[in-house]
């Protein structure tokens, strides 16, 4: 990070006007570059109407020290106050009085930007203060924008990472060493071997979603977990399944998935590519192919796992409609209530992420579902003492738990 | 032009509808080019805004990190050696990628918005202490000063309804704008009312976050939380399905009005020719079909 912080430079222009203090330009922290950020300390009457002894402060930029100068804002004294920032300056009581100001659309250097990272020219920054009384220059003081490395607004979150992921591989480790953890009962996963029992002994396919999310998406990403062990008890059972796709990568994951599946239940010569297949990128082209597979094959089936939109109750209405046993799971809220009307069972926002620990039981996923577990206790903990410190006057959960 | 889009839209509109009575030729039609319509545009989509605005234009240009655009195209080409069996578990690298960024793009946004902003916004005084200080009295008797001020203006001669409904607005926001800073300085009913809501939020976060332990046996008092807490998401559910089930209704209109106005004379009637020509074809089809299973089954 290149941070260039000037010292106070005065140039009184007006003996009766007060020049601000503490004026300084630097470098915006922690962006992507091609911002700087001009601060000074408010005057004493700045609050006022002009006419009654207030101020207008201008700020004005330039490429050299002597101009030409572009006026950027004119503003009373009553805006851009430090406090309407806690990103930047934090949540001291001292900004309520300190005003800044964040300059973009700086000319960047010649030749273009090298991996486009937001340089800027030396470019002068200057602040005229106006009042009744006369008029004040402040500056002008030069710095670059350049981009950082860090955003130390974003430390917190950091934190709260690092200290879920480590409870994350502290309790996977004692998992393996001892994985007889409790987990509770989550209906909607035991019903899953029912209706895969269910689709073998009607000698009619399962029909498994992955939802409309990338692979990018943590439902996604859970889905296909489960696809893994559900393809191990289809291949178990000498079943069959049917995954069509709405999005190419997340076909190929699924098609490397349900190939373990198969491999890991010892019958890898009945996995067949074929049983997913991509349909098309485009929702309701999508969900009016997946409702006439329903209606054509009859699945004895439907699961979806994963993240939905609108298509939810097209989709589950259909598979009701044709008698399978349909088990939803989603941490979409806003679909979740389609899937609880139409559906079996369903499997509610978290317990999608527990559903492959749940089937698997395996020491790395049951670690992590008890790192959950502590990841809301801390939260309980956090809701708790913040609301305590809150009310006792001392608001520093919140600003603890700000995000920018 | 217009009367053949009219009688395309009426005619797909109706082809997908055919589907309330069952799956039927009309439907496969419906559904086979739909499907086949956005694989088109896709195809076409990821040809020119992908290949030739992110991957072609670029490369031509002058920017110095042009070449860098070659990095996401081979990590790009790499998934489509799934169709060489030899070398397909290179595909894996481009499947480790797109993994490995979604979960570092995924985990932070999510510990942000799901954890993080919802922590703060309900780590706050269940009860709220009037604030005592002069400002907040003399901020009270300013907004009620100015309440009454707005409620004693007298309507202006020949208001109209508009002015009016704006004017009764004013009074209103200005009535509340009393009510939430009395709030602040005394311990009103809206003060009550701020403070109920605050601590519903609060139960109703403490127990959701109860009902969604997984290694922690569901009895005792956990299970008197974790049961209050499935009552607060079924109720959220309620709320929610009947909103979102106006919304969807609210499509329903569209589409009938569309195939209200396609039945006009101007347009071929093409709603109600279509529709008597479907229900003949569907009923010939039944009846063929009838036929057939009675002698299938003779």
């Amino acid at each position: 990070m290149i941070r260039a912080v000037a010292i106070v430079l005065l140039a009184t222009t007006a003996a009766a006007a007060q020049a601000p203090a503490d004026f300084k330009v630097y470098d915006k922290p922690g962006d992507a570059g091609g911002a700087i950020i001009a601060e000074w300390k408010g005057l004493p009457d700045e609050g006022k109407p002009m006419a009654e002894g207030g101020v207008e402060y201008v700020v004005s930029l330039g490429l050299s020290k002597d101009g030409p100068w572009t006026e950027i804002e004119r503003f009373p004294g009553t805006l851009h106050r430090k406090n309407e920032a806690p990103d930047l300056f934090g949540f001291s009581k001292s900004n309520d009085s300190e005003h800044f100001i964040e300059l973009e659309g700086l000319v960047p250097p010649p030749g273009g930007p090298w991996l486009g990272t937001g340089r800027s020219l030396p470019t002068w920054v200057k602040l005229e203060v106006k009042s009744p009384a006369g008029a004040a220059v402040a500056g002008p003081l030069m710095a670059e924008a350049a981009p950082d490395w860090w955003s130390w607004n974003k430390s917190n979150v950091l934190l709260f990472i690092l200290f879920f992921g480590g409870a994350t591989f502290w309790l996977i480790s004692k998992a393996r060493r001892d994985p007889n953890i409790f987990v509770r009962r989550i209906p909607g996963l035991d019903a899953m071997e029912e209706a895969i029992g269910r689709a073998t002994e009607m000698g009619r396919p399962i029909l498994y979603l992955n939802g409309l999310n990338g692979m990018d998406s943590i439902s996604t990403i859970a889905s296909v977990s489960i696809l893994g062990q559900v393809s191990k008890r289809v291949a178990a059972y000498d079943s069959q399944i049917m995954v069509p796709c709405y999005d190419a990568v997340v076909l190929s994951v699924c098609q490397e998935v349900m190939r373990e599946g198969y491999t890991a239940a010892g019958r890898p010569d009945k996995y067949r590519e074929q049983d997913a297949w991509f349909i098309t990128q485009e929702q309701f082209s999508y969900v009016a192919s997946v409702d006439g597979l329903m209606i054509r094959e009859k699945p004895a089936a439907c699961l979806y796992m994963g993240y939905y939109y609108a298509e939810s109750l097209l989709l589950a209405e259909t598979g009701g409609s044709t008698g399978a046993i349909q088990i939803a799971g989603t941490d979409s809220i806003t679909q979740l209530p389609f899937f609880i009307a139409c559906c079996d069972y369903t499997l509610i926002g978290e317990e999608l992420y527990a559903a492959s620990a749940y089937l698997s039981r395996e020491p790395l996923q049951l670690g992590s579902l008890r790192s959950q577990d502590a990841g809301k206790i801390f939260i309980i903990a956090t809701l708790l003492i913040g609301a305590l410190t809150a009310a006792a006057g001392f608001p520093f959960v919140k600003h603890l738990m700000a995000t920018f | 032009m217009e009367i053949f889009g009219a009688w395309l839209a009426v005619g797909l509109t109706l082809f997908m509808f055919s589907f309330l009575y069952k799956d039927n030729p009309f439907y496969k039609v419906g559904e086979n080019l739909y499907v086949g319509i956005t694989i088109g545009y896709f195809v076409i989509q990821l040809w020119y805004k992908t290949w030739i605005d992110k991957v072609w234009d670029v490369l031509k240009g002058e920017a110095h990190d042009r070449f860098l655009v070659l990095i996401p195209v081979v990590i790009g080409i790499l998934l489509l050696t799934r169709f060489v069996p030899k070398i397909s578990w290179m595909s894996r690298w481009a499947f480790a990628f797109v993994i490995g960024y979604g979960s570092g793009l995924a985990i932070p946004a999510t510990l942000t918005t799901s954890v993080v902003i919802q922590a703060q916004a309900t780590a706050k005084p269940l009860i709220t202490m009037p604030d005592k200080s002069e400002a907040a009295a003399k901020a009270t008797e300013g907004a009620k000063a100015n309440a009454e001020k707005v409620a004693a203006a007298p309507a202006p001669a020949g208001e109209t309804t508009e002015a009016k409904a704006k004017r009764e607005e004013g009074v209103r926001v200005a009535r509340y704008k009393y009510l939430n800073a009395r709030s602040q300085s005394e311990y009103s009913f809206l003060t009550a009312y701020k403070d109920f809501t605050t601590i519903v939020i609060f139960v109703g976060v403490f127990s959701v976050l109860f009902y969604f332990f997984f290694s922690i046996e569901h009895k005792g008092p956990v299970r008197v939380f974790s049961r209050i807490g499935i009552l607060f998401l079924m109720i959220y559910f309620g709320a929610s399905y009947g909103n979102t089930v106006m919304g969807r209704l609210s499509l329903l209109y569209g589409r009938i009005l569309d195939l209200k106005d396609y039945s006009r004379p101007m347009y071929g009637c093409a709603t109600p020719v279509i529709l008597v020509l479907m229900i003949a074809f569907l009923a010939f089809l039944h009846v063929k079909n009838k036929g057939k299973e009675e002698e299938h089954a003779a």
